[in-house]
């Protein structure tokens, strides 16, 4: 009978562990846990207060599959549009990059730059310890010596070394980063991730020591300028790469392509991106010096390759994205297999998800996880073709998984640990001189105005015409055909029963400069413009600029005197004026006017 | 023989689960015990040894910072002057064995900061031009940091619009040749300006693939007169005979610059 027994309880507890169905329900558990979101970084991350700017693709606990496909969008957008020349004339180059483009940042941050989440539950040491040194220093000084004091002396001592260079950069204020006491009070706050050091900071994890000028722009808190930034900066690696292939004899020209195509992305970020230089020994790192860097890099280009890395863990099995990166994987260095789901995602409006994409500037919808029905119904009366439209239809294909916060009971303990023992308080900082504003606060001023009332479409499939009259032969085309149905268009007059419109709409055959539509089918709105400079002659050479402002903008070049067509003005409540022209790449740039008492420039009719 | 098989169905047991654990998801034991027990995380190895007067220092983000209400011209002067200096004899680039961006130094950061402060002091005071040393923006030039480039060779046309004549002499390669380049977009050039950049493109274009591959690419930009596109794509075409690797990339910018000028896109 005792025998029997034991092999009842044997046999009970072998079962019970092959089934163990707490982890069959989270597949982030098991080996995966270390591609936890949270796993690698849930000490660096700094939360934000809601006041602050920010803006850009968040993680929302709940919604990471909806997350990784707005993330691939970005990624294969951001890629596409920087090596666009190439699919053409190079394919195996260009999908190499786009490749690459979506190992590297994987690798980097583990695609994370910005997260959304209740500060009750994940607040952490890093805020604690900028806000409240001294206290924590106090503690640390009591407490009892063992691995988790070293610890807490190691990141504190990166943070104290690192972490005043990215405020002095950026020109914030000595207490910007609050608390957790002080951010509990917000239902939900934006956090920033770091590295363990704190020095390379979010998605591309740029190191703010090596890229000054970017970091003075605080476009750091904006994820689509940082994506921006990185991926320009790995982008000129890989080009400069492949253009002088022949200085760098690690990469083998008469290798089989996809064995050449995987060194030269190895190259590219071991050279540039990670080294900072296109020196042979930098780009060569990855395979003369077994750089333990490059050993981690591999060992995330592999994940993507062999199906192991974050996408694959959250994309919807059915969804494009993932089908596109299936597809890449296998047949990057043989474009002609690869079929057409790039062109699907890079039409697609991602950013129309405003669950998942932040603006501190801009009231947020309610960040509840997400159920099939809420998608159904934010789709109506779409036509672009917009992120939810995909979303839709395989909606049922999401892992249960994702429908839960991803925070194990060993993070939150884990959290704890770290936690428990930090004096909560807020250090009282003693208020700074005052700093010069530079430029003066962002207040956009109205010069001499005149009103313009504006449509909008009321319903679905309005009909456009090019006379007012309801005729075949008047017809133009429907508001279901327009890219951005739900955009105003300017009304100009009344004929009848119909408002006459600017023709912004691109109907074929209908190219007249106004058009006719119902009035009964337009929501009119009256709006005041302010009056715009159109032309002006520029005396002098001056810097020209990404955006305006000084402190907020990045040197792109000059512009030298002439005249320029006015294509955006901004202009301070100091009377400092800015300019956005076009200038000869058809990029808009911007450049200072002067005041407005005594310009810079001429204006001219 | 009940012992003997409750024994071994005991050893299966042990065996399947050491198995499991081990190979779960490819977790290895080491890797379970360090997701139970958090503390085992930390690696030993790798915890350094901080000093208790760095901890117990001030945090340098409570120091009060003083901003000048007020910018000096004389100061910014002298901080140039004092940073131009420690870059070109190398004394104060943060040069780490990790990473490191010649373009990307703190140090030249600083550089284009004081540029600035100049800039923002000019707006309200264009009288001030006269106070910032010529020689200083042309040492700034030769650093070739992008930024700081563009604001000193903005403040220097200024200054003295002959100047492009000494922005001309400096040698730039790879990425550098658009710092070249941006001096003659946007805007109506003389004879003698279109003669120096054409010379100048044509010494670019000589130079390594990559500063041969960006000069074609800042072609696009660039406005030709008579048969000044004709010359220039001819010498394209000859360096282009001489690319081994990835010519798709070459054949499509002289092709773009062709047909931008009106000109036939064969080589």
């Amino acid at each position: 009978m005792q025998k029997l027994g034991a092999l009842f309880t044997i046999t009970f507890f072998f079962l019970v562990f092959l089934l163990n169905p707490a982890d069959s329900q989270r597949a982030p558990a098991s080996a995966e846990q270390k591609e936890d979101l949270f796993g690698l970084h849930r000490r660096y991350f700094f939360g934000l207060e809601p006041t602050k700017e920010y803006s850009g693709l968040t993680h929302v606990p709940g919604k990471e599959s909806l997350y990784f496909r707005a993330m691939v969008g970005e990624i294969v957008s951001h890629a596409h549009e920087l090596a666009r020349e190439w699919k053409e004339s190079e394919p195996q180059l260009y999908y190499s990059f786009i490749l690459a483009s979506l190992t590297f940042p994987f690798h980097e941050s583990r695609l994370v730059h910005f997260t959304h989440r209740d500060p009750s539950y994940y607040c952490y040491f890093s805020n604690d310890v900028f806000a409240n040194y001294d206290g924590f220093m106090d503690q640390l000084k009591s407490m009892e010596h063992g691995k988790t004091k070293i610890a807490r002396q190691k990141y504190a001592g990166h943070l104290h070394e690192k972490l005043p260079n990215f405020i002095k950069l950026g020109g914030l204020e000595s207490n910007f980063f609050k608390s957790c006491a002080h951010l509990k009070k917000y239902e939900t706050v934006q956090q920033l991730l770091f590295d363990g050091f704190y020095a390379d900071v979010g998605i591309m994890m740029l190191n703010h020591h090596s890229h000054t000028d970017f970091f003075q722009t605080n476009k750091i808190f904006h994820v689509d300028q940082a994506m921006d930034y990185g991926f320009k900066y790995f982008y000129q690696g890989f080009e400069g790469l492949v253009s002088n292939i022949n200085n760098y004899p690690c990469i083998d020209k008469s290798a089989p392509s996809r064995s050449m195509y995987l060194d030269i992305i190895r190259g590219a970020w071991s050279g540039k991106y990670n080294s900072g230089n296109m020196l042979r020994k930098s780009v060569c790192r990855f395979s003369e010096a077994n750089h333990s860097n490059d050993r981690a890099f591999l060992s995330s280009l592999n994940k993507v390759l062999e199906g192991r890395s974050l996408y694959h863990e959250y994309l919807p099995v059915n969804s494009v994205e993932r089908s596109f990166l299936t597809d890449l994987v296998e047949n990057f260095h043989q474009p002609e297999k690869l079929n057409g789901s790039l062109d699907e995602i890079l039409k697609t409006n991602y950013r129309s998800l405003r669950e998942i994409y932040f603006d501190s500037k801009q009231p947020q919808p309610e960040v509840e996880v997400m159920a099939k029905e809420d998608l159904v119904a934010q789709k109506k009366n779409e036509k672009e073709v917009s992120a939810q439209q995909y979303i839709e239809t395989d909606v049922v294909d999401v892992d249960e998984k994702a429908a839960e916060p991803i925070h194990s009971v060993a993070d939150y303990l884990d959290d704890l640990e770290f936690n428990e023992d930090l004096v909560e308080g807020e250090i009282v900082v003693s208020d700074d001189d005052k700093e010069l504003q530079i430029p003066p606060e962002e207040v956009k001023v109205l010069i001499p105005t005149h009103k313009v009332r504006r449509g909008s479409f009321i319903g679905v499939g309005v009909s456009v015409r090019s006379r007012p009259e309801v005729s075949w032969s008047s017809y133009c085309g429907s508001s279901k055909d327009l890219k951005n149905p739900s955009k105003s268009f300017l009304i100009k007059g009344e004929s009848g029963a119909f408002y006459e419109v600017e023709n912004n709409f691109d109907f074929e055959d209908c190219e007249t400069l106004s058009l006719y539509i119902y009035k009964d089918f337009v929501e009119v709105t009256e709006e005041v413009e302010e009056r715009r400079f159109e032309k002006v002659a520029l005396k002098e050479w001056v810097s020209k600029r990404d955006t305006y402002g000084i402190d907020r903008s990045i040197v792109l070049g000059v512009l030298g005197p002439g005249e320029y067509i006015v294509i955006d003005q901004y202009i301070y409540p100091s009377q400092d004026v800015w300019f956005a022209i076009k200038d000869t790449s058809g990029k808009k740039v911007w450049f200072y006017g002067g005041k407005l008492s005594s310009p810079k420039v001429e204006v001219l009719r | 023989m009940k012992k003997i098989i409750l024994f071994s169905l005991t050893v299966l047991v042990a065996v399947i689960s050491a198995y499991l654990v081990s190979h779960k998801n490819g977790e290895s034991i080491t890797d379970a015990y360090q997701r139970a027990i958090p503390s085992l995380r930390v690696n030993q190895k790798e915890l350094i040894k901080i000093s208790n007067e760095q901890l117990e220092n001030d945090p340098k983000w409570n120091a009060k910072v003083k901003v000048k209400t007020k910018i000096n011209e004389v100061r910014i002067q002298k901080t140039l002057n004092e940073k131009i200096s420690c870059i070109e004899d190398k004394s104060c680039l943060n040069i780490s064995k990790n990473f490191y961006d010649p373009k990307g130094d703190p140090a030249l950061g600083e550089i284009k900061s004081q540029l600035e402060l100049f800039e923002m002091k000019l707006a309200r005071d264009p009288s001030s031009l006269e106070k910032i040393d010529e020689n200083d923006l042309k040492r700034i030039l030769k650093l070739k940091h992008p930024s700081s480039f563009f604001i000193a060779s903005s403040l220097l046309l200024r200054k003295n619009p002959n100047s492009i004549e000494e922005i001309s002499t400096l040698n730039y390669q790879g990425e550098e040749v658009r710092l070249y380049t941006e001096l003659f977009k946007n805007r109506k050039l003389s004879e003698q300006e279109r003669r120096k950049r054409n010379k100048k493109i044509m010494q670019f274009m000589e130079q390594d693939n990559y500063s041969f591959l960006l000069t074609l690419k800042e072609l696009q930009h660039l406005t030709f007169e008579g048969d000044e596109a004709e010359m220039v794509k001819a010498r394209a075409c000859t360096r282009f005979q001489q690319v081994e690797s990835f010519s798709g990339m070459y054949e499509k910018q002289i092709s773009n610059f062709a047909l931008r000028n009106g000109i036939n896109s064969d080589c």
